[in-house]
């Protein structure tokens, strides 16, 4: 009975996650592979309102569910943003540790970076040519911009009061 | 002008990554379009075909990639890949392109094709 509320909520994150992912893939932005990073929001947020644990189960529950419902799974899509996404987080967890869970939009801004690259790192290796790199300035600059504005919306979400309240009281009732 | 000073150092990083972040993508899209642009069509690390964009004539034609069978068009000195069976059709949603900022690519296929040449700023590749 100790973690019910915290599964529940956890899973309503993880359920708003792949969602975000959905209606992310269907947002055109003119340059092919990259996408705003809606469900790093939901990402940044566990990280920040639990810990690093949560995060990394709902990152890696996130990407096999989403590339389920897509019909991409083990595809190269698949490696790839399986790849970004594990890279992505493990700097955004090093990261909250130096900065001592503050910077949370400079947090994001590097995750989406490190997401880009670990993205190109699986494409390098697979068509085995680092001719790929010439892709990677344009993502990077782009990553920095939607890493912000991801990275701002889960700084408000994450210091709302009526949230820090309900994740206080589902890491209280134990 | 204290304010700025009294930021933390990852705060003046972000101030400077947006900044650099949004002079890069602007020299990115209006300096990327080269005098001379040459299409490189690539399979894996093998070069298959290159063409000159300046000179070239309006033509079709195919490129076995790892499943499929690909056609890329070349119109009005513009080159892109107009057919492909891949699943997310990223390298068709390109269209034509004669600017060397980024490689039309087809993960599926492992072809891709890079724009180079001279250009009046450096960014170009």
């Amino acid at each position: 009975m100790n973690n019910i509320k915290k599964i529940t909520f956890l899973s309503l994150l993880l359920a708003i996650a792949i969602i975000l992912g959905i209606v992310d893939s269907y947002i055109p932005t003119n340059i092919p592979g990259v996408k705003l990073g809606l469900a790093n929001i939901i990402i940044v947020m566990v990280l920040y309102l639990f810990s690093y644990k949560e995060a990394i189960l709902i990152n890696l529950i996130r990407i096999y569910i989403s590339a389920l419902l897509r019909g991409t799974i083990f595809s190269m899509g698949f490696l790839m943003s399986l790849s970004g996404g594990i890279l992505s987080l493990l700097i955004m967890i090093i990261l909250k540790i130096i900065l001592k869970n503050k910077g949370i939009i400079f947090v994001s801004i590097i995750g989406a970076i490190f997401h880009s690259i670990g993205q190109i790192l699986i494409a390098i290796i697979y068509l085995d040519t680092i001719n790929i790199l010439y892709y990677l300035p344009i993502l990077i600059l782009i990553s920095i911009l939607t890493g912000f504005i991801m990275g701002l919306i889960a700084y408000k979400i994450v210091n709302n009061k009526t949230i820090i309240r309900k994740v206080e009281q589902i890491n209280n009732n134990k | 002008m204290l304010l700025f000073f009294k930021k933390t150092w990852w705060q003046i990083l972000i101030i400077f990554l947006i900044a650099s972040s949004c002079i890069g993508l602007i020299c990115y899209f209006y300096f990327s379009q080269p005098n001379q642009p040459i299409a490189s069509i690539y399979f894996k690390d093998q070069l298959i075909r290159t063409i000159d964009l300046n000179a070239s004539k309006d033509e079709i034609f195919y490129v076995d990639g790892e499943h499929d069978r690909l056609q890329i068009t070349i119109k009005d000195h513009q080159i892109g890949i107009t057919h492909s069976n891949c699943p997310l059709q990223y390298c068709v949603n390109m269209g034509l392109t004669n600017k060397a900022n980024m490689p039309i690519v087809c993960m599926y296929n492992g072809i891709y094709i890079i724009i180079s040449g001279e250009s009046d700023f450096d960014i170009a590749i």
